[in-house]
């Protein structure tokens, strides 16, 4: 094919590729502790992270992948201890996180193109340098929950009986929030940061929907994940339309075809 | 003739919870192979009791002491059961570790080895509670207890429900307590009767 004859679809492509295992993976889990908004927050959280990678001439992902990670944990740790619920603790650091870009950014006189492309992704123009970092933080991520899949999904499906059995929940939520913040980190170059949480959730949503075992979800939801990734990028590449755009649009046109199928 | 030996032993129990006295000087000896039913109404203190006997609370003065850490538990309504999610009965079970041959010794007993494949969203809510105590079976405990385990389910499937509680407890000499608010059923069904409604 044509478009494999440059170099920067390649990296794109394997970049989209790296997200397409991950964010799934790590969506799963959080669909099945039903807060799935966390990606959504904390790619709020991300645009600080850039703005102040920008700000200070710093590797936005390094900052990125940081100051996620820390927000995740105490987003967690408020979480965990009850004083205040799930989906209110994400109601509160959403915007927090939106308040402190819109801050960085003018301090930072204004958006550039750059700043785009954390925004909306710029898949095309993954380099070479950031295609190691992203591999080696998808593997790291992917040997954890291997590592730790049991825990990870007794702790996620049932997180009182899980704590019966001597599984540290706390440890185990952590973990998984980490991951999160991790994946928000490593998609946000290839959707960007509006709309990583629509790659966490809607391919994992779409292999739920015909999976017959929960290992099985795991397959479907990364098959479906990389089908709208390669067909995302070829699509946006001949069409000239923005890449992150045509792969999440391309997974919900999955999940609608899926659907419409099932109900034959 | 069989010593008898305490599993529980709880004295003076009493909790507070936000000014609030749920459980006041409370006090109850379980014998190893009882069949045990805790029965009250809503806000009687029977989950806040389980939740201090299995560690997740602790009481606000008395003494509780446990002579088994083998304790397998069946929450009221395992949230899961309903939620749609993929998840096959035999992913439920390992789900607390154990290996094939422990799997399959507790679906048997149990009795749905033939539901192994099937999704926990596509079975009844009698068999849902049966892959819950499968799993809490995985460990051999030596006490189980079990947090209203009959609600929403058919007096059929209650009736075979109870005749599996009756076939552990005799045959696997598993101690067993039984949480629940209808005193009717579980009077017939149970050994010894706990009223904390008329405390």
């Amino acid at each position: 094919m044509e478009i494999f004859q440059y170099s920067f679809m390649i990296r794109a492509l394997i970049a989209g590729l790296i997200v397409a295992v991950i964010a799934p993976l790590i969506g799963n889990f959080l669909l099945i502790r039903r807060f799935s908004m966390v990606a959504d927050t904390l790619s709020h959280i991300a645009l600080a992270g850039v703005a102040i990678g920008l700000l200070t001439h710093t590797q936005p992902i390094l900052i990125t992948t940081i100051l996620t990670s820390m927000v995740a944990i105490l987003i967690e740790k408020i979480r965990t201890s009850q004083k205040i619920a799930g989906e209110t603790v994400l109601a509160m650091f959403l915007p927090g996180g939106l308040a402190v870009s819109i801050i960085l950014i003018s301090l930072a006189n204004g958006f550039n193109s750059n700043l785009f492309s954390y925004l909306f992704g710029s898949i095309t123009t993954v380099s070479s340098a950031e295609i190691w970092p992203m591999l080696i933080l998808a593997l790291i991520s992917l040997a954890i929950v291997i590592l730790l899949y049991r825990p990870l999904i007794f702790s996620s499906f049932d997180e009182e009986g899980a704590k019966l059995s001597g599984i540290n929940t706390k440890l185990m939520g952590y973990v998984l929030m980490t991951l999160t913040a991790i994946t928000v980190s490593l998609a946000m170059r290839v959707v960007g940061i509006l709309l990583i949480g629509a790659l966490m959730v809607i391919p994992s949503v779409t292999g739920m929907k015909i999976a017959k075992s929960f290992k099985q979800s795991f397959f479907y939801a990364i098959a479906f994940a990389m089908a709208a990734v390669l067909i995302g990028l070829v699509g946006a590449f001949y069409l000239n339309i923005p890449a992150g755009g045509a792969i999440v649009l391309v997974s919900l046109a999955i999940f609608g075809l899926t659907s419409v199928s099932l109900s034959k | 003739m069989k010593t008898k030996k305490e599993i529980i032993s709880i004295k003076d129990l009493s909790f507070v919870y936000q000014k609030e006295l749920i459980l006041h000087e409370f006090s109850l000896s379980v014998i190893k192979g009882d069949f045990l039913g805790l029965i009250g109404p809503n806000g009687s203190g029977k989950t806040t009791l389980l939740k201090i006997i299995l560690g997740l609370l602790e009481p606000t003065s008395g003494k509780v002491k446990l002579l088994s850490k083998k304790i397998g538990y069946v929450a009221q309504k395992a949230g899961f059961a309903s939620s749609g999610f993929p998840i096959t009965v035999e992913e439920v079970i390992s789900m607390a570790g154990g290996k094939a041959k422990e799997i399959e010794r507790v679906l048997e007993l149990t009795g749905i080895a033939s539901k192994r494949k099937r999704l926990l969203n596509e079975l009844s809510g009698g068999q849902q509670q049966r892959v819950f105590i499968a799993r809490a079976l995985l460990h051999k405990p030596e006490l189980l207890i079990l947090d209203e385990p009959t609600v929403g389910i058919d007096s059929e499937a209650q009736n075979k429900f109870y005749e599996l509680l009756r076939k552990l407890n005799r045959e696997q000499g598993l101690t067993i307590i039984l949480v629940s608010h209808d005193l009717d059923t579980v009077e017939k069904k149970v050994d010894k009767i706990i009223n904390l409604g008329k405390r």
